[in-house]
């Protein structure tokens, strides 16, 4: 497919900025929390003027995957709404939606997304954290999520949460922080440091009814609905991701082997070429969800090609440089550590395959 | 099968059985103690057990080896390879004194044993987190079943197992044949990465921190990177699905 000129104008302002991140990136990953020097700067900048909530599923994924060619650690770690900004987008009212915009205005303030919890993983049928009411018409958020990005340094942030047993209990909960009972520690990752990703437990967080998202939304629609939605985007992001971090591992591999034989000639043309047929299946999942926000079938399978993808290039292409190309090239190495957290966020491989074959089975494909 | 070199036979199985039961630095070492040279990069990086440099004999540089008296090793800040016991150092000459390493390996002798002991750390290794995978998937649950029963899970386990009891064989294999065949060993590697990327997968999230002992199969992918490298050129690098 083709990229409108509004399009490309957006991929060339990500790609311009693509050097910067790049330049920050080893920088970030050893002192994840030291992002100081780097608030402000060009690449960030960047990051968030095509981060803005209610943006076209396909012009945020354009410029993603331009981003992550610089460095998704950086994207991850760059203070803004973040998917916090997707979720309230899609169920949160105008007052809630600049309540959160408000939390992060300075530039330099983070927002968490808490879905994930430590015995369920993102299986919400099992989620266990609670929002129970306090006697006053508010709640108490009882529980723990574990895997959050930003969690230990964000400043609000949406945790999903159930006020009963029923499928519509599921709800999502608008906190700002630093809360009373709001406990926030940072875990220590093998990869993608920048994202911060972190542990948050909850021992009776007073929670106003006012936060709760989707109020004025129908009972069918507070919850899962929105949850949904949030994830089929946050899934073709991921994947922009994983392809944009292939993408650099490609680039910085050919710049170094400026003479390649017969045989690693022909590996890079053919890496080459597979990646630019993921970017295009990406780009068709993004518009799929701009068509129609709880089409999952093909962000699954955009997630599914792109984990591979990026797995498979950030494992072997350093091969072309020589034994030991991952100690001599720390940003090649950064960047296979990195690769691994495409598979576990927003659900595994294992998940996605399992939603490509309800919706192959419920007649979703696209080809033929 | 009768290993053709029965000294590397059994440095393989007691370096497999070794770091099925003590991990990837215990496994190292053995390989180190047999006297063996240790392979670097091109511009003299590599990864070795912490606190084993006086035990090398000899390093492997640019095709040559090099006694470790000529040399000198400044460690290098790893903090993942440290997690593992491992520690990164850069390797340079001290002069022109390339005298062989005592014994009579070549260079090319040398790097074949090395990347065939380091398949048996490997099938060690991933055995070990075999074993650990299965455990966790036993304690979790999805739509009411363990993960352990479900069918997809049950083939990735069935695939892991199967590479295991076929890499086995194969190890035996390559140690009875007069000569290691290159094409053949980095085969059985590049199967390796694949079953350790299934088996990383098992443990979801969890086994992406630091502190979770499946990161051994990390930094083993680091130490294959290090010690074996890419294929020699009459075996380009295979590029398959994982």
């Amino acid at each position: 497919m083709e990229l409108d000129g509004d399009l490309l104008a957006t991929q060339a302002i990500a790609r311009e900025n693509a050097a910067d991140l790049r330049s920050r990136a080893l920088a970030v990953d050893a002192e994840p929390d030291r992002m100081e020097p780097h608030v402000g700067s060009p690449g960030l900048q960047a990051i968030q003027k095509v981060a803005q909530p209610g943006m076209r599923c396909l012009e945020t994924t354009v410029a993603l995957i331009e981003l992550a060619r610089g460095d998704a650690g950086l994207v991850l770690a760059c203070p803004g709404p973040a998917l916090a900004g997707v979720i309230v987008a899609v169920l949160g009212t105008a007052a809630q939606q600049e309540q959160l915009a408000a939390a992060v205005a300075n530039g330099s303030s983070w927002a968490f997304f808490a879905v994930t919890e430590p015995h369920a993983g993102s299986d919400v049928a099992r989620m266990r954290t609670e929002l129970r009411p306090d006697g006053c018409g508010g709640y108490l958020l009882h529980g723990a999520k574990r895997y959050i990005g930003n969690g230990s340094r964000a400043s609000a942030g949406v945790v999903f949460a159930r006020t009963g047993p029923g499928p519509l209990s599921l709800r999502a909960a608008l906190i700002e922080v630093p809360a009373a009972n709001l406990r926030a520690e940072p875990l220590d990752m093998i990869g993608l440091r920048g994202a911060r990703i972190s542990h948050l437990s909850f021992d009776g967080v007073q929670v106003p009814a006012s936060a709760l998202l989707g109020a004025h939304l129908p009972p069918v629609r507070r919850g899962m609905w929105g949850a949904i939605q949030a994830f089929n985007r946050v899934r073709v992001q991921v994947a922009a991701m994983a392809a944009g971090t292939a993408l650099a591992v490609y680039d910085y591999v050919r710049a170094e082997r400026t003479r390649p034989g017969a045989d690693d000639a022909a590996i890079l043309d053919a890496t080459g070429i597979r990646i630019e047929t993921v970017r295009r299946l990406i780009y068709r999942a993004a518009v799929d969800i701009d068509a129609g926000p709880r089409r999952g079938y093909l962000a699954s399978i955009a997630k599914l090609e792109a984990v591979s993808l990026a797995v498979e290039v950030c494992g072997r292409l350093p091969a072309l440089l020589g034994r030991g190309a991952l100690l001599e090239h720390p940003l090649l190495e950064k960047w296979w550590r990195d690769c691994a957290a495409f598979e576990f966020m927003e659900g595994t491989s294992t998940i996605q395959r399992l939603n490509v074959a309800q919706g192959y089975l419920k007649g979703q494909e696209t080809y033929g | 099968m009768t290993a053709v070199r029965p000294e590397v036979a059994d440095c393989a199985e007691l370096a497999r059985t070794t770091a099925r039961s003590a991990g990837l630095a215990a496994g190292l070492r053995v390989i180190v103690g047999a006297g063996l040279p240790v392979p670097c990069s091109r511009n003299g990086i590599t990864l070795v057990p912490a606190g084993c440099l006086g035990d090398v004999r000899g390093w492997q540089l640019g095709g040559i080896i090099v006694p470790h008296g000529s040399v000198t090793a400044s460690a290098r800040s790893h903090p993942l390879a440290a997690t593992e016991g491992l520690e990164m150092v850069r390797v340079a000459t001290t002069g022109l004194d390339h005298r062989p390493a005592p014994g009579d390996r070549t260079g090319q002798q040398a790097a074949s044993d090395i990347a065939v002991l380091l398949l048996a750390i490997r099938l060690g290794l991933v055995a070990r987190m075999l074993a650990r995978a299965t455990k966790h998937l036993s304690g979790r649950q999805a739509d009411g079943q363990r993960l352990v029963e479900l069918q997809l899970m049950r083939g990735a386990i069935a695939d892991a197992a199967a590479a295991l009891e076929a890499g086995a064989d194969e190890l035996c294999a390559v140690l009875a044949s007069p000569a290691a065949e290159a094409p053949v060993v980095h085969g059985m590697h590049a199967r390796l990465d694949r079953v350790d990327w299934s088996v990383i997968t098992m443990f979801g999230a969890s086994g992406y921190l630091r502190e979770h002992d499946v990161r051994c199969l990390y930094v083993g992918h680091l130490v294959h990177d290090a010690w074996v490298g890419p294929p020699p050129p009459d075996a380009p690098v295979q590029f398959e699905e994982p």
